[in-house]
């Protein structure tokens, strides 16, 4: 597929506008940025200097890491900034290959105007493999006057050391649950949508500082084309069918593995829910058990902490849910 | 290539008792059994046990002789295949209506069960139970096929009702003709040293011989035994059941882990082969906890390994995936023969292939829409759209519009429909080649 075509076609200024609230309202210059102050103001320092050097965003999903990249090439290239820069996902061209052509390629020739060099937004950049990441710090080098990247990621950790120290390093701290109000509030008025106090502090509380988690939340409870209250959150919120779910805990807990394999099994392949939300609903489920002593609690939570970390971190979800059923069995037994 | 490939192991199934070719005196006792037991039906003074089970290995002509015993003798099969679901009910309710009245047309009837044993006890928990109580009053004989029904416990009440006849392998001489057969019929040429080697390989399984004949038959030359060679050893899944075995009950992990080189499967296969049967065999929750972590820690370096290409993990990899399960083993009862499944993760992945291809296709449409990689997208949008888009017609539109997404592949991303082009007969139909292939 041609990508470099699609994108252009997609979202070339068509007139279309995408009623999906995240894209709608994804802030198009830096000072609509939510929260960010200190990075918005070194960000706008390289607006105004026309110089850059390369960067690497680090924080949780959701903190306005991709739309400040995104701000900061319009912001430096004018409105057809697109043509200046390349977008990619490590998640999904994770390999040496990509670094190799795509970067290369694109990074090879000059950028005619008043900016010299062109830009090269790498999402999800820890998802890069190390030989990638050895490639990449090359290639950085070797293209430092024609072109700057940005590159994104939530665990900073997961960068090899000297890609870190050839970038300037910004921090995205997850937003505070203010902030995050206002935005959802002021999209709501935007949209004109009735909202009660106790849904937007539901909201605000289950986004745990994502913003666009709380955005999605926001549209998907106001689609219903009534006030949003807290329970419509609530029940949007709970997309995992919690009945299953807790029949599945029940399950573990009476020592019935197999069975409750089969309803986790359920959930992921025929409703399709996203492994780490099962993983957060169980952690909610988990503190109401009237069956488990606190101990008992203290020891499934750590568990919850250590999948949920391996989720993100790539392992097979289905394997490590069904370790979660495991640990339930076990804990009532003994 | 023909059209329509027709599959040759069905179009040569015997039409006729007499079609049977069986060598083995075993075989022919079996046959004569099984005549005599159907023989006492069409006389109309049932016998005492009122239900056959054929057993033996696939392949060594159990359904094909209660076909051509039917065939010959006008009767009627009804077919419960252990795949449709909820068995027990619909056997009840088949032996109910059967036993009401004969067909329209007067013929009798058979009720035949295929791979009794080859059931999910827990979809059809109710099967075994229903079939002890069906039995004894059962009207029409009930004709049950397995591959080794000592293999479920749950079988062994039902074991007592039955007229037990047993198959065996067939002799190389009886496959060879019937392979000749074939062959003549079909214009295939092939050495007569091929046909034996294809016999050996395939242990005596007719209808496996017979496919891998069909395949070769598609080179379009003349076959060798070497063709046959290069086919390479289809693994069996009894040789999968007896391998895991050893490893679960290795002693120690030492063992477990020196068994790696003679897996028949490539590890990440066996990974999910050893994952689906744990709780089979440790049966304690204190055992399976410690086998259940030793794996998500296995799975965890998997993935490690492969993201990063760091390939010398996999010595860690193996020794907790086949090490763990072994040293898991303490409080479990050493249970005397346990049924080994194949992995449901896989097949159910492969059930839904064309659904997950189709929505990947989709998330890289929105790639560059929604700044998101397809990941993220089919697990952090995904869900909140398809309430969005379910409810509002406008948001609808728009995300079509800027996905370039047809109405009908809407429907199939918000959810509304599974079907992602085919339309559902053609799913069926694929589904029972699979049967039909996991059975060979």
């Amino acid at each position: 597929m041609n990508k470099g075509k699609l994108f252009g076609e997609l979202c070339g200024d068509s007139g279309l506008s995408l009623e999906v609230w995240v894209e709608k309202y994804r802030p198009k210059v830096l000072d609509e940025i939510v929260d960010q102050e200190d990075n918005v103001a070194r960000l706008k320092y390289f607006v105004k200097t026309k110089s850059m050097p390369h960067c690497l965003f680090t924080g949780p999903p959701g903190t306005g890491k991709t739309t400040a990249a995104l701000c900061l090439a319009r912001e430096l290239y004018g409105e057809d900034y697109r043509r200046a820069i390349l977008e990619l996902n490590a998640s999904d061209e994770r390999g040496i290959d990509v670094i190799r052509t795509r970067i290369k390629e694109f990074a090879r020739t000059y950028l005619v105007g008043e900016i010299p060099y062109r830009m090269i937004i790498m999402d999800e950049a820890d998802n890069l493999t190390s030989d990638a990441q050895q490639a990449l710090r090359r290639t950085m080098e070797m293209f430092t006057r024609t072109c700057r990247f940005i590159l994104i990621c939530n665990y900073l950790g997961r960068i090899i050391e000297p890609i870190q120290s050839r970038c300037a390093i910004f921090r995205f701290g997850p937003l505070p649950p203010e902030k995050i109000k206002q935005r959802i509030e002021w999209i709501a008025k935007q949209e004109r949508v009735k909202t009660t106090k106790n849904a937007i502090i539901e909201i605000v509380q289950i986004s745990g500082g994502d913003l666009r988690q709380a955005i999605n939340l926001l549209q998907a409870a106001a689609s219903f084309g009534k006030e949003v209250t807290r329970d419509v959150v609530l029940r949007i919120a709970g997309l995992v069918p919690r009945e299953d779910l807790k029949q599945a805990l029940q399950l573990a807990m009476q020592g019935d593995f197999i069975e409750a394999r089969r309803t986790i099994r359920r959930l992921l392949y025929q409703y399709g829910v996203s492994p780490t939300d099962v993983i957060r609903q169980i952690h909610s489920v988990i503190l109401d058990m009237g069956e488990l002593d606190d101990q008992q609690k203290l020891e499934i939570i750590r568990t919850i902490g250590e999948i949920d970390y391996r989720l993100v971190m790539g392992a097979n979800d289905e394997v490590q849910l069904s370790y979660l059923l495991a640990v339930l069995a076990a804990v009532k037994q003994s | 290539m023909p059209v329509r490939a027709e599959v040759w192991a069905e179009k040569y199934r015997p039409k006729r008792v007499s079609d049977l070719i069986y060598y083995r005196k075993k075989n022919q006792e079996a046959l004569q059994k099984f005549v005599s037991w159907m023989k006492q039906w069409l006389a109309g003074t049932p016998p005492t046990k009122r239900a056959a089970l054929l057993y033996g290995p696939p392949g060594t002509g159990k359904t094909s002789l209660v076909h051509a015993f039917a065939r010959e003798h006008g009767l009627v099969i009804f077919e419960v295949n252990a795949s449709d679901q909820r068995s027990g009910e619909r056997i009840m309710r088949v032996v109910e209506e059967s036993s009401a009245s004969r067909t329209l047309t007067g013929a009798g009837r058979v009720l035949l069960i295929d791979e009794v044993d080859g059931i999910s006890p827990r979809e059809d928990r109710g099967l075994y139970g229903a079939l002890v109580k069906a039995i004894p009053k059962s009207r029409v004989p009930i004709v049950m096929t397995a591959n080794d029904p000592w293999s479920r416990s749950g079988m062994r009440p039902l074991l007592q009702l039955c007229e037990l006849i047993k198959f065996e392998r067939r002799s190389e001489r009886a496959l060879i003709r019937i392979l000749e057969e074939i062959a003549r019929k079909e214009k295939v040429s092939i050495d007569k040293n091929a046909l034996k080697a294809l016999i050996k390989k395939e242990e005596g399984d007719l209808r496996s011989a017979i496919n891998d004949l069909q395949a070769l038959a598609a080179l379009g030359r003349h076959i060798t035994a070497e063709d046959i060679e290069r086919m390479g050893q289809r693994v069996r899944e009894y040789e999968i059941f007896e391998y895991l075995r050893r490893i679960f009950y290795a002693k120690s992990i030492k063992k477990a882990r020196a068994l790696i080189s003679s897996s028949p499967v490539d590890p990440d296969m066996l990974f999910e082969w050893i994952y689906e049967n744990i709780p089979q065999v440790l049966t304690d929750p204190r055992d399976l906890v410690r086998a259940m972590w030793a794996l998500s820690e296995a799975d965890i370096l998997r993935a490690e390994m492969k993201q990063r290409q760091y390939w010398t993990l996999l010595k860690y990899v193996i020794d907790l995936m086949m090490g763990g399960v072994a040293a898991a083993f303490r409080y479990s009862k050493p249970p005397g023969f346990v049924p080994m499944h194949f992995p449901e993760r896989i097949r159910i992945l492969a059930k839904t292939k064309r659904e997950r291809e189709k929505l990947r296709e989709i998330a890289l449409r929105a790639k560059p829409v929604f700044h998101v990689s397809t990941r993220r997208f089919l697990t952090r949008y995904l869900p909140y759209l398809r309430v969005i888009c379910s409810n509002d017609p406008k948001a609808r539109n728009s995300l079509a519009q800027a996905l370039q997404l047809t109405d009908k592949e809407m429907d199939f991303l918000i959810g509304k429909t599974r079907e992602v082009e085919e339309k559902r007969p053609a799913k069926r139909v694929r589904r029972r080649a699979r049967r039909r292939g996991s059975r060979a």
